[in-house]
């Protein structure tokens, strides 16, 4: 269905730590961030595999960590799992003059999340699968992220939308109307809804 | 694909001595040189980008030709100040600014991690990248506001916004009342980064 990090809309984390402390990095904390720079700059993994990476943690294993450990057991994940493989270094983001197909929707277009369940990386979230919503605007266009961790080479750049819900169509009776939720979705995810 | 090598926390020893075991490994291996890491580590998210980014904010505040263009292309808007939302090793990233109103207020979440603009803001405070803000945003806005103890009036809508793809969210506060005249210096030393994900308002002192 999706991974440990997919947790929008549960129960149970309690109230937000609003007075969380920032701690103070470590030195080895900054040194695994920097590493984790290079080794993207030098094509060993994208940023895509870093976040997957995390996202394939033990479920309680993740939770249980701070972000600096979960950058920590990534970086040392896809160092062992890649130590040759290398990377193309992408421009995800394609310009608009460079073609592919035009935008399929509109700002205004009702629209239906598809309800399929990647095996991989993904960034449409659970809470989202399956529901209608409205498209806002267009955001820009990229690969879409289920196909720059699977390094899928002929992989055609698709158009971003923000599309609206509604907190009912999410939340079902316990949405309100004046909280409605607005995500950036791949075209790839939508379909029209007549 | 490659199989799965996933790392555990059960993997021995603690941050810092992994830390410098896949250090060595990858300096044997060539992918590291040697003043890689002094080079990079400089460029991490700091406090220091927070006072500079919320310059964005103060300059739309007293600028309303510029708050035009903050709206309507952000990323170009605050390359005007020399600023960007991009980052080296993580392309394509864009800004958007959403403004709040008497009728519409803003807030923003990354569920899925912790995606925030942090090449202008420096690192998110600690409670953005909890699991309770993360879970409870989308689904609860008005009860996240509540922890923060803030309160809006009942018509007033909370658009929540999910930070699932390339772009990067800025909240643009209201300007408080009673600066009538402030510098833009002056009004940027009220904006929290708070403020700019949309847990709290923006408010002046009250004079004495």
């Amino acid at each position: 269905m999706s991974w440990i990090n997919d947790i929008g809309g549960m129960h149970g984390f309690g109230p937000v730590p609003v007075h969380a402390p920032s701690r103070a990095s470590e030195p080895w904390s900054a040194r695994m961030w920097a590493i984790n720079q290079i080794l993207i700059d030098r094509g060993l993994y994208n940023f895509d595999h870093y976040r997957h990476a995390i996202e394939r943690m033990d479920p309680a294993d993740y939770l249980a960590s701070t972000s600096d450990v979960r950058r920590l057991v990534a970086v040392e994940t896809l160092q062992r799992e890649r130590r040759s493989a290398a990377v193309e270094p992408t421009s995800p983001r394609a310009p608009a003059a460079a073609g592919g197909m035009p935008a399929r929707f509109a700002p205004g277009s009702p629209v239906a999340v598809r309800t399929d369940v990647p095996a991989t990386h993904s960034r449409t979230p659970r809470y989202v699968r399956g529901r209608r919503g409205v498209v806002q605007a267009l955001r820009g266009r990229s690969v879409c992220p289920e196909e720059r961790v699977q390094e899928i080479a002929e992989a055609a750049a698709q158009q971003i939308y923000s599309v609206r819900f509604e907190a009912a169509e999410l939340w079902g009776a316990q949405g309100l109307a004046r909280c409605p939720v607005l995500l950036d979705l791949w075209e790839g995810w939508l379909e029209p809804i007549s | 694909m490659d199989d799965d090598q996933t790392a555990t926390l059960a993997d021995a020893q603690d941050p810092a001595t992994r830390t410098g075991r896949i250090e060595q490994t990858l300096r044997e291996s060539g992918l590291l040189q040697d003043d890689d890491i002094a080079r990079r580590t400089g460029g991490a998210p700091t406090a220091e980008k927070f006072i500079e980014g919320r310059r964005v904010v103060a300059r739309a505040w007293v600028d309303a030709a510029f708050r035009r263009r903050l709206l309507a292309d952000a990323g170009s808007a605050i390359a005007e100040l020399g600023l960007t939302v991009e980052a080296g090793h993580q392309p394509g990233l864009e800004l958007h600014a959403v403004e709040n109103t008497d009728s519409v207020h803003n807030l923003i979440v990354c569920t899925l991690c912790s995606c925030y603009p942090r090449a202008l803001l420096g690192a998110p405070p600690a409670w953005y990248s909890s699991e309770a803000y993360r879970a409870k945003a989308v689904r609860d806005p008005l009860g996240v506001l509540e922890d923060f103890g803030l309160q809006l009036g009942e018509d007033v809508s909370i658009q929540v916004w999910d930070s699932t793809a390339e772009t990067r969210y800025l909240v643009v506060p209201q300007r408080p009342d009673g600066t009538q005249g402030w510098s833009e210096d002056e009004l940027s030393e009220l904006i929290t980064p708070d403020a700019l994900i949309g847990t709290a308002v923006v408010s002046a002192p009250v004079s004495t």
